[in-house]
C-alpha cells in the first residue's frame, strides 16, 4: 500500500511549508533571486534563429500525459515559447505519443498566441500526433525535422531511452535543439546532442523563471530551501553515524529516519 | 474564461485533496483495526450461480484467482484480478479455481498427472493454458497439458466471510472478515502490503479492519482518465486524418505519403478485427502477419538504430573541446577500461598493496560514491520540484494556459 508513514507526512509538511512561507513572502512584495537558467535564457536566440532561417518550430513535450508533473511544467514552456514565436512571427509544431494531449497542446498553442496578440500564428501551426508508440513517434518528428526544415527544436518534458532518437535525429537535421527533463538517466544523452540542457529541478522551475511570477518564484525558492534542509539532514546523519555508529539505540537519528 | 479558470481551479483542488488524503491517511479506520501476530485463518467462500444455474462454492485458497472482465482504453475486454474484499453479491466474475497438469480420463473422470481424480463440478470448465477462448475438448487434450479449471461469467449469489484468528496479548483474538476489511501485512520496513489472507505466514504480523472510502474509492477515481485515454484515441486518429487529408488535397509526393497512411489505418484495422478470429483461420494468419512479422520487425529496426545514434553522439561528447569536457572523456575512459578485462591487464602489475588504484575498483569507486552522490542529489531535486509544481498547480498558483487559458 502507497500510504504516507509519519515521517513521509512530517517532510512533506516541512517541503510544502517552506514552499507556502516562501509563496506567502513573494507575496507580501519581497524580492527573490532565481540564478539565471542558461537553457531558458536561450530560447529567444532558438526562435530567433529560426526566424532567420525561416522554418517553423518543432516541440516535444515528451512521451508521458498530463498525469506527468513533467508534462505540466512542459505545458508552461510551450507557453512560452509560443509568446516569443508570436514576436517573431515564427509558426510551431508540435509533436506527440499520446492521443489525451493532442487538444491540451492545441488549447495551449491557441492560448498563448491570442495572449501575444498574433491568434492567426494558431492556425499555421500545428499539433500533430504520429503513433501510440514512442520510438515510431521519435523517428516521425525526426523526419518532420528534415520535411518540414525546421531550424529550432525544443524537447521539454519527460522522456525514456527514445530521448536519444529525438535529440540526435535534430542535430542531423541541424537544428538549435533546448532539452530539459527531470529523467536523469537520459540527461547525458541530451547532454550529448543538444544545444542546451535544462536538468532536473531546473524544469519545475521553467514557469517561474519564464513568467517572473512572483507567487511562482517563491515556490521556486521555497524547493531550494527544501534542498538545503535535505542537505543539513545529510549532515546530521552523517555526524550521527560517525559519532555512534550505525544500529547504536543512541544514534536516535538512524532509529527515526527508519523507514 | 474567468468561469472556466475558476472549474479548472475548483476541480484540481478537489481532486487533488481527494488523493492527497487518500496518501496521507492511514489505508485502515485506526479504531477499527485489530493488530497482532498470525496463527490461521478460515476461508472465504463465494457461492457462484453458473448461466445455467448451478451452483458452484469456491473457497479463496492460494491458486484460486476470482476476476472481473472490463475494458482497458482501447475497449478491449480484460480480466482484472479482484481482492477478495471487493466482491459483492449481484456482480459477475470469472473464478479460477485451480490449475494442473492433465493426466487423461478415467472412467470418464478428469484425473492430474498423478493419477488423482480432479473431478470437475457443474459449472466448472476446464481450459488449456495459454487458451483464452474456448473451453478445451477432453478428448483431443494431449496428456501431459496444463489446465486450469474455470467458472465463466457466473453471478455472486452469497459470500460468506471468513475469518483470521490473530495472537493478541498472549490471547488468541478471531477477527471476522467482510466487505471493504483490508488485510495488512506489516514489515520491518516501508508502509504494509495488502495481501489475502492465505497469503499470510505464521508469525507475520498483521493490521485486520475496514478500508476508508478514500481507499476503495482510488481505482473508480484512476478510472477518470482511462475514460479521458479512449476519447484522446479517436482524437489523435483525427489529428492524423486531418493532417494527411490535406495532404491528399495537394499535388505532390506527399499524396502518397497520405495514401499510404490510409492504407496503413485501414489494414491495421483489419489486423485488430482479425486478431479474434480462431488460430487457423486465414485472417487470424493476416493479422499474425503484420503484427509479428511486419511491425514487430520494424520496432526492432528503429530500436537498433540507437545503437549508431550513441555512437555519434559518444564522438561529440568525447571530444575535447573544455576542461569539462577533458574530466568526462577521462572519467569515461577509466569506467569503461574497468568494465573490462583489459582495465585489470593494464593495473594488475601495482601489485596487492596499490590495488586501489586497479582500474576496475577505481572505476567501482567512481560509480559508487560520487556518481551515486550526484544522482541522488537529483533524486532530490526532481522530488522537490515535482511537489512544488504539484503545489503550484493544486492551489491555483499556476498562472498558464493549462489552468483555463492565457494571463
Amino acid at each position: 500500500m502507497d500510504n504516507a508513514n509519519w515521517q513521509v507526512l512530517l517532510l512533506m509538511v516541512v517541503f510544502a511549508g517552506l514552499v507556502l512561507w516562501k509563496i506567502g513572502s513573494a507575496r507580501k512584495g519581497r524580492q527573490l533571486y532565481i540564478r539565471p537558467i542558461p537553457g531558458l535564457n536561450a530560447i529567444e536566440e532558438a526562435v530567433g534563429r529560426s526566424a532567420e532561417l525561416g522554418g517553423p518550430l518543432l516541440f516535444h513535450g515528451g512521451i508521458a500525459d498530463f498525469t506527468n508533473v513533467q508534462t505540466l511544467a512542459a505545458v508552461g514552456i510551450l507557453e512560452h515559447i509560443c509568446k516569443t514565436a508570436a514576436k517573431y512571427g515564427n509558426r510551431i509544431l508540435v509533436t506527440t505519443a499520446m492521443p489525451v494531449m493532442v487538444p491540451i497542446w492545441e488549447d495551449v498553442i491557441k492560448a498563448s498566441f491570442a495572449a501575444a496578440g498574433r491568434p492567426e500564428l494558431a492556425n499555421w501551426s500545428e499539433v500533430r500526433f504520429i503513433s501510440p508508440a514512442g520510438d515510431l513517434t521519435a523517428l516521425g518528428t525526426t523526419q518532420l525535422l528534415v520535411d518540414e526544415k525546421v531550424s529550432s527544436c525544443f524537447l521539454f518534458g519527460a522522456y525514456d531511452y527514445t530521448s536519444l532518437l529525438y535529440s540526435e535525429g535534430g542535430q542531423i537535421a541541424g537544428c538549435m535543439q533546448i532539452a530539459g527533463t527531470s529523467d536523469y538517466y537520459q540527461i547525458p544523452f541530451f547532454v550529448a546532442s543538444c544545444d542546451y540542457v535544462v536538468m532536473v529541478e531546473e524544469l519545475f522551475a521553467c514557469s517561474a523563471y519564464l513568467t517572473r511570477e512572483p507567487t511562482m518564484l517563491g515556490s521556486v525558492v521555497g524547493q531550494d530551501l527544501g534542498k538545503l534542509f535535505l542537505l543539513l539532514l545529510i549532515l546530521a546523519g552523517v555526524i550521527g553515524a560517525t559519532l555512534f555508529g550505525s544500529g547504536n539505540p543512541l544514534n536516535v537519528y538512524e532509529s527515526l529516519l527508519r523507514f | 474564461m474567468a468561469a472556466r479558470r475558476r472549474f479548472i481551479a475548483i476541480l484540481t483542488f478537489l481532486a487533488g485533496l481527494y488523493f492527497l488524503l487518500e496518501f496521507v491517511l492511514p489505508p485502515t479506520v485506526p479504531g477499527r483495526t485489530s493488530r497482532g501476530i498470525y496463527l490461521s485463518h478460515d476461508p472465504t467462500v463465494v457461492r457462484l450461480r453458473t448461466g445455467a444455474g448451478d451452483f458452484v462454492d469456491v473457497a479463496v485458497r492460494p491458486g484460486v484467482e476470482l476476476s472481473m472482465m472490463v475494458r482497458d482504453p482501447t475497449g478491449k475486454l480484460q480480466a482484472k484480478v479482484q481482492r477478495t474484499r471487493e466482491v459483492s453479491v449481484g456482480e459477475t466474475l470469472t473464478a479460477r479455481t485451480r490449475t494442473f497438469v492433465f493426466g487423461g480420463l478415467r472412467n470418464g473422470l478428469v484425473v492430474d498427472a498423478e493419477g488423482a481424480v480432479a473431478a470437475l463440478r457443474p459449472g466448472e470448465q476446464l481450459y488449456l493454458d495459454g487458451s483464452e477462448e474456448t473451453p478445451a475438448d477432453l478428448a483431443a487434450l494431449p496428456i501431459g497439458s496444463k489446465v486450469r479449471v474455470e467458472v465463466r461469467s457466473a453471478r455472486v449469489a452469497e459470500v460468506q466471510w471468513g475469518s483470521v484468528t490473530l495472537l493478541q496479548n498472549r490471547e488468541r483474538a478471531t477477527i471476522q472478515l467482510g466487505p471493504h476489511v483490508a488485510v495488512l501485512r506489516e514489515k520491518r520496513k516501508g508502509t504494509p502490503d495488502e495481501i489475502e489472507p492465505y497469503e499470510a505466514r505464521v508469525g507475520d504480523t498483521l493490521a485486520i479492519g475496514h478500508t476508508t472510502f478514500l481507499r476503495d474509492q482510488r481505482d473508480t477515481a484512476a478510472q477518470f482518465n482511462t475514460v479521458l485515454g479512449t476519447l484522446a484515441l479517436g482524437m489523435g486518429l483525427l489529428s492524423l486524418a486531418m493532417v494527411n487529408g490535406r495532404k491528399l488535397k495537394r499535388s505532390g509526393e506527399d499524396r502518397w505519403v497520405a495514401l499510404a497512411f490510409f492504407a496503413a489505418v485501414a489494414v491495421g484495422v483489419c489486423a485488430g478485427v482479425y486478431k479474434y478470429y480462431d488460430p487457423n483461420t486465414t485472417e487470424r494468419a493476416f493479422s499474425d502477419t503484420i503484427v509479428f512479422r511486419l511491425l514487430g520487425p520494424v520496432g526492432s529496426t528503429i530500436f537498433s538504430l540507437l545503437a549508431f545514434y550513441l555512437a555519434s553522439a559518444a564522438y561529440r561528447a568525447f571530444r575535447i573541446r573544455s576542461a569539462e569536457a577533458a574530466l568526462m572523456m577521462a572519467t569515461a575512459l577509466i569506467v569503461m577500461l574497468g568494465q573490462t578485462p583489459f582495465g585489470m591487464y593494464l593495473t594488475g602489475w601495482l601489485g596487492e598493496q596499490l590495488k586501489a588504484l586497479w582500474l576496475p575498483n577505481v572505476a567501482g569507486w567512481i560509480l559508487r560514491v560520487p556518481n551515486s552522490a550526484v544522482v541522488r542529489g537529483l533524486i532530490f531535486g526532481t522530488m522537490l520540484g515535482g511537489i512544488g509544481t504539484a503545489l503550484r498547480y493544486w492551489l491555483n498558483l499556476e498562472k498558464g494556459s493549462a489552468m483555463g487559458g492565457g494571463d
